[in-house]
């Protein structure tokens, strides 16, 4: 669990921190969602706990209320397991349907909801190569 | 799992709850101690490594520039040759029928110091330095001439100038038309007395013709932005773009030994 929070961690910095570096024509990609999205694929077990932290570290470095994002978060995650499980878990369509509803409540930007597919998908190549499982 | 999730959420909401109504003001200044430094040093590697991504995308389009400007360079020296060619050529034609050679014409900057109106027309002024009777230009472009002058500050009177008339040919498609350049509303320039059959049109370049001797020839007065035949049907005119605004000057540049 040690790894899976370092890196979680590491990505909540690189969100708050490069946000306006990753910026593409002022529309940043949320690589905390897309994240969390990605670990209720391939890892839903941990995807509550590690939602739960990236919403809370969110929120102590964005200077916010605490616990606003954590809660987002894992509701979004806690969704998203419950829509994966009902329908095919390798499926695209899957996917689409977890960015655009995670998107969607958490942003409500359509070319955010584009940037944070493309995360999510560039999430689930390497992850996939990561735990060897074939997604394509 | 169900149960981890429930747990969890009661947690954040609890704390959400805990700092709406109470508050963690002193927990959160402690713990942004902590978080400031490190948030600062990965701003830091951010940006230091988004500046080198960005010269390593820089890079080829550096490349395709260099590669034109070094283009354009040979085609420069090319040109360079042939104006040296024809400059020999000039010379040696001149000899030939005894013309003088032609003065000339020694560039001095005048700062422009503001606008003045006087008799429903709008002046430059400018830092005479001891120029008089000299044309004002900005790189190729006319300004105007200087009209008057006392102590160390003179007036220029603009092509934009209702009382200003420059003999101006354009550089049509099928050759070299004659007008006279009239300024119109302190701000507009008119391309007048083009006769209607000739083929102006937008984009067409207007210089001074150099007739009269006021002014010498080939000096930019603008392009052409909109073209429109005369009542009368016997001539056209032009609406200039000049590619420079009044307010806009700060240094401009007189031509001496000209219409001295």
């Amino acid at each position: 669990m040690v790894l899976p929070l370092l890196i979680t961690t590491f990505i909540t910095l690189i969100d708050t921190a490069w946000k306006p570096l990753l910026a593409v024509r002022g529309v940043s990609p949320d690589l905390i969602l897309s994240f969390v999205l990605f670990l209720t694929v391939l890892f839903p077990k941990k995807s509550f706990v590690l939602a739960f932290w990236a919403g809370l570290l969110k929120d102590i470095l964005t200077g916010g209320l605490w616990g606003v994002n954590a809660t987002v978060l894992l509701l979004i995650a806690g969704s998203a397991v419950l829509i994966k499980d009902r329908l095919f878990q390798y499926r695209p369509l899957t996917w689409l349907v977890l960015v655009a509803g995670g998107t969607m409540v958490y942003v409500r930007s359509f070319p955010q909801f584009l940037y944070n597919l493309a995360v999510f998908v560039l999430y689930l190549t390497l992850g996939f190569k990561l735990v060897s499982k074939k997604p394509f | 799992m169900r149960r981890q999730f429930f747990w969890l959420l009661l947690a954040a909401l609890f704390l959400n709850f805990f700092d709406r109504t109470i508050g963690l003001g002193g927990l959160k200044k402690r713990v942004h101690w902590l978080v400031i430094p490190l948030q600062k040093g990965m701003v830091a590697s951010g940006v230091k490594l988004s500046e080198n991504v960005g010269f390593l995308l820089d890079l080829p389009v550096v490349y395709r520039e260099n590669r034109r400007l070094r283009a354009e360079i040979i085609n420069y020296q090319k040109m360079e040759l042939e104006n040296e060619e024809l400059r020999r050529e000039n010379a040696s034609l001149r000899q030939q029928l005894g013309a003088a050679e032609a003065p000339t014409p020694k560039i001095a900057p005048v700062s422009v110091l503001g606008i003045l109106q006087r008799d429903n027309e709008d002046f430059l002024v400018v830092a005479a330095d001891g120029v008089r009777g000299n044309v004002l230009v900005l790189g190729k472009m006319l300004i105007g001439e200087m009209v008057s002058i006392s102590g160390d500050r003179a007036l220029v009177r603009t092509i934009y100038s209702p009382n200003s008339r420059v003999a101006a040919s354009v550089f049509t498609d099928e050759g070299v038309v004659g007008g006279l350049a009239e300024g119109k509303n302190a701000c507009e320039v008119f391309l007048t007395k083009v006769l209607a059959d000739s083929k102006i049109k937008k984009g067409d370049l207007v210089v001074t013709s150099g007739m009269g001797g006021k002014f010498p020839a080939g000096l930019i007065i603008g392009k052409i932005e909109e073209v429109s035949v005369d009542e009368e049907g016997i001539y056209q005119s032009a609406r200039l773009g000049a590619g420079w605004k009044m307010g806009e000057l700060t240094t401009i540049f007189a031509l001496r030994g000209l219409a001295d």
